[in-house]
């Protein structure tokens, strides 16, 4: 009955086993369903089992590979991007006041909101017309759009909690201004770099919509194909590639599952991926 | 008027083992003003929770008037408590603050009101109500605070470290506003404090807490005069604590032997000697003087302090600056100690 | 270097970049909107493709089911959200696994759980299965259609999955930060158990979930993969009938299909501005 009772009731436990069946039970039959032949209602486990799922993949043959291989690519690179721009911007806006930051903050946040699909189905004209469209640095370009406002607001979060005093301090120790960035500014801010980093990779990673649009079918990456094939309903190979097309996302919250507290500002972006 | 009682008061946290609160026995006078005091994580807040039900009691009972309220909710039992840190709502305005616990009553929207503007007026903020509580200075939000907390007419108010954060101009208004409160609506009142000064000058009776055990429960007087362990001695600021052997009236210390009134209730035998600083005379006397050498010479203002030293032990003395003889450190002087003022301590 | 040219040269690659590929898009989708594509011939301004677009009945369709498809699952899931956390705030054994399990959700891509969703409540999914194995139906084809169903009940499964972890965990660091003094004083004043929530945490949790929400709302307005896989092909949502005329062969169709796009970006401009009114009007209150 009262309040510093932390204790859980049974009401409670119901939400804690509906949490977890519900969060549970749509993954549980994807790691089944790799490994089976025929599995027909209303059976619970398959009645012939086989890997031909995973020989599929294997397969050079079967674009699994090759795909795997675009989808990471395509990921670093926007990584790599989206570190080297993001965090100057977040930088400017999470430790400095200046006229207009609201409208910048605004106009940074934008795509964020904004679905995707208008912008990119815009600018496929261009790109077409520059000769980027069915390249992989035109799909690179087009991942940019939503990971770039990511990595900038939750940059300018890490930044906002930093002391610029240490800085200083450094300074007045007889630091260069170069020692001083890789002594102190970079140690202090590198976790938050990292975070967000992941978390642009997923994003990136998922991305279907963008790349299909850019990539014209020939860009082929994971998430094509795995569209692909629930598309047409073949749940063994749909579930085998989307375990691989959930294995990042797994490894990426087991580094970071700390760092998800809520009150760091780049929770605002896990609503994009 | 309400009285509270606590009989073998037990409470042990979830995941903790030692208990925050042990065996507290305890009976507060209906209209009293009582102080638990003790240094912070004694237990003393834990204990104030327990009254106002918001912690359960894990062993014992809280009964008010006699009547046990363990298993009555909180919201039933007219008990308010007063936070520390105010925690007026931020999304309210002074008025709502005020008026919350009467909408929770569902007291209808005039007396509401009418009782809100009467409330803010005796604490002093008449015309206040639709200000945000972020334009109010601290002083201002301990007021609100407390209209809150007495709108509802509470049959015991809850005051948790009330002055702790409050500056030291401010302390004096508001000490005098909670006398005042107290005596005006006639209602029993506990707060908690570290500060024994503050203890002192709002209590009629100070309940002194040490590691979650009600340790003395007496008027403030005695806290100073016959404190019932070496620790509560020095907790109220008394280092004049001498190791000595009672026999009859006579106690014998390193530093010689006293005398002492008859009916202490130490009993013969090893005892620890207590006298206030401000209680030993810089004179020579008939009995218990003796003579030392002034170490140090404090000038406070009002008060002159001199610790001295006798056969190894150091002795504290305050005294008022305009009525000693001109001592420095280094000269040697005769001190007293009044027999009616020592203090036993058994061992 | 001033603190002014430092800012500017801090922000301009990032900026540089979002106002070409961003605000470059949608002038582009804008323009091809009002029929000027000069790379087919086209190259005369006109509004046909909207007037066009608010007559067609499947526009409207679509708009209609967007809606209550993206309201409702944004909805629950502040709800959900606000409910799971509060009973994530106790300890209970095993916490921490669940509580992995909780945030779980928030890295794992919307394609794999829509995947999910189709193995299990697909009439001859999983769950069909277990309702057999119950004895509950006889048949699979007995089974109540939740996926490809006219309420989108499987696409509003897939974005509460994902959503409510994400808004769970903001509302976990509100009640963190908040502490239980105010739910306590509240007690003491005088509130029950359910005026305190009402009163005390519920003002306290809405403001600070409203960013999420609007993002939880954007996004399921906008998203393509799940209501593809999961929805039915009539009608729609908005943002597959904008992909559908996109693709198709007939280049007649393109500005149609930028039109409905450049509604999209119209619509979530709206909603956001009313939010930061709203958000405005919250925090004017303070």
């Amino acid at each position: 009955m009262d309040i510093e009772d932390t204790k859980a009731s049974p009401l409670h436990w119901i939400v804690y086993i509906g949490v977890i069946v519900s969060v549970l039970g749509p993954l549980i039959p994807q790691f089944i369903w790799p490994f089976a032949k025929s599995w027909f209602f209303p059976d619970l486990l398959p009645s012939v089992w086989s890997v031909r799922a995973w020989e599929y993949i294997a397969n050079p043959n079967s674009q699994v590979l090759e795909a795997v291989w675009n989808s990471l690519v395509i990921a670093v690179l926007v990584t790599c991007i989206s570190v080297l721009l993001g965090v100057p911007a977040g930088k400017a806006l999470g430790m400095y006041r200046f006229r207009g930051k609201g409208l910048v903050e605004l106009f940074i946040l934008a795509p964020s909101i904004i679905p995707g699909l208008a912008v990119t189905m815009g600018i496929h004209v261009v790109f077409i017309r520059l000769g980027l469209s069915d390249t992989l640095l035109g799909v690179v370009l087009v991942h940019l759009i939503p990971t770039i406002p990511y990595m900038t607001i939750s940059m300018s979060g890490i930044f906002a909690n930093y002391d610029p005093d240490f800085e200083e301090q450094a300074r007045s120790l007889g630091a260069s201004t170069f020692k001083t960035f890789f002594i102190i500014t970079l140690p202090a801010i590198f976790p938050g770099i990292v975070t967000g980093a992941m978390f642009a990779f997923l994003i990136s990673w998922g991305q279907y919509l963008l790349t299909v649009l850019i990539g014209g079918g020939r860009v082929i990456t994971l998430p094509l194909l795995l569209f692909s094939f629930a598309a047409s309903r073949d749940n063994a190979f749909m579930s085998a590639l989307s375990i691989i097309f959930l294995l990042p996302a797994i490894i990426i919250l087991f580094f970071t599952s700390k760092f998800l507290s809520g009150k760091s500002s780049s929770m605002g972006g896990f609503g994009t991926i | 008027m309400t009285s509270i009682t606590l009989r073998k008061l037990c409470k042990t946290y979830e995941g903790s083992k030692h208990p925050a609160v042990e065996n507290f026995d305890l009976e507060i006078e209906p209209g009293e003003l009582v102080a638990f005091l003790g240094p912070s994580g004694c237990g003393k807040t834990t204990t104030l929770k327990m009254i106002a039900g918001l912690h359960s009691v894990t062993r014992g009972d809280v009964l008010f008037n006699g009547v046990r309220v363990n298993d009555i909710k909180p919201e039933r039992r007219e008990v308010v408590m007063v936070y520390q840190n105010y925690l007026l709502f931020p999304y309210m305005n002074v008025a709502e603050n005020v008026g919350f616990g009467l909408r929770m009553r569902k007291t209808p929207k005039d007396e509401t009101d009418r009782r809100v503007a009467e409330i803010l007026k005796l604490v002093q903020l008449e015309g206040y109500g639709h200000r945000s509580s972020a334009q109010l200075s601290g002083g201002q939000k301990q007021r609100v605070a407390l209209a809150r907390a007495l709108v509802i007419r509470p049959k015991i108010l809850l005051l948790d470290e009330p002055l702790a954060n409050l500056d030291a101009h401010l302390r004096d208004e508001m000490r005098d506003l909670i006398l005042d409160i107290h005596k005006k609506f006639e209602v029993t009142t506990v707060f908690v404090t570290h500060d024994q000064e503050e203890a002192v000058l709002l209590a009629d009776r100070i309940a002194l807490i040490f590691d979650g055990k009600l340790v003395q429960y007496s008027h403030s007087k005695d806290f100073y005069e016959k404190p019932a362990s070496e620790r509560i001695s020095r907790f109220f600021g008394n280092g004049n604590i001498i190791e000595g052997t009672k026999a009859g009236t006579t106690v014998t210390t390193g530093s010689g032997a006293f005398q002492v009134r008859p009916g202490l209730p130490a009993a013969d035998g090893p005892v620890q000697l207590v006298i206030r600083p401000e209680s030993i005379r810089l004179s020579r006397e008939e009995s218990n003087s003796f003579k030392a050498l002034i170490l140090k010479k404090i000038y406070m203002g009002t008060y002159t302090r001199y610790c001295f030293e006798a056969d190894g032990h150091i002795w504290d003395t305050t005294t008022e600056s305009n009525e000693i003889p001109g001592y420095e450190a280094g000269d040697s002087a005769w001190f007293t100690l009044p027999q009616d003022k020592i203090w036993l301590i058994e061992r | 270097m001033t603190k002014r040219t430092t800012i500017v040269l801090l922000l301009f690659p990032t900026i540089s970049v979002l106002v070409l590929l961003f605000l470059g898009g949608l002038a582009m989708g804008l323009m091809q909107s009002f029929g000027y594509m000069p790379l087919i011939g086209m190259n005369d301004f006109n509004i046909d493709a909207y007037g066009s677009l608010f007559g067609d009945q499947e526009f409207l369709l679509s708009l209609a089911l967007t809606l209550w498809i993206s309201i409702s699952s944004t909805l629950l899931t502040m709800v959900l959200a606000i409910i799971t956390a509060l009973a994530f705030r106790k300890t209970f054994s095993g916490k921490r696994i669940a509580n992995f399990l909780y945030q779980f959700p928030i890295t794992i891509p919307h394609i794999v759980i829509a995947v999910g969703t189709l193995l299990v409540f697909s009439q001859s999914g999983m769950a069909a299965r277990f309702a057999h194995q119950a004895g509950l139906i006889a048949d699979q084809n007995q089974f109540p259609v939740v996926v490809s169903d006219k309420l989108g009940l499987g696409i509003i499964y897939v974005y509460l999955w994902k959503q409510i972890p994400f808004v769970g965990v903001i509302v976990l660091s509100i009640l963190q930060a908040m502490g239980n003094n105010y739910e306590e004083l509240a007690r003491s004043l005088g509130a029950s158990k359910w005026q305190a929530f009402r009163h005390v945490l519920l003002p306290t949790i809405i403001p600070g979930i409203l960013p999420a929400s609007i993002i939880c709302f954007s996004f399921t307005f906008g998203s393509y993969e799940v209501p593809f896989l999961l929805g039915r092909p009539y009608p729609t949502v908005i943002s597959v009938l904008a992909m559908r005329l996109y693709q198709d062969v007939d280049l007649n169709a393109r500005p149609q299909a930028m039109a409905t796009a450049v509604f999209m970006a119209a619509f979530i401009s709206i909603m956001v501005v009313l939010y930061k009114r709203l958000l405005g009007k919250m925090s004017g209150r303070r």
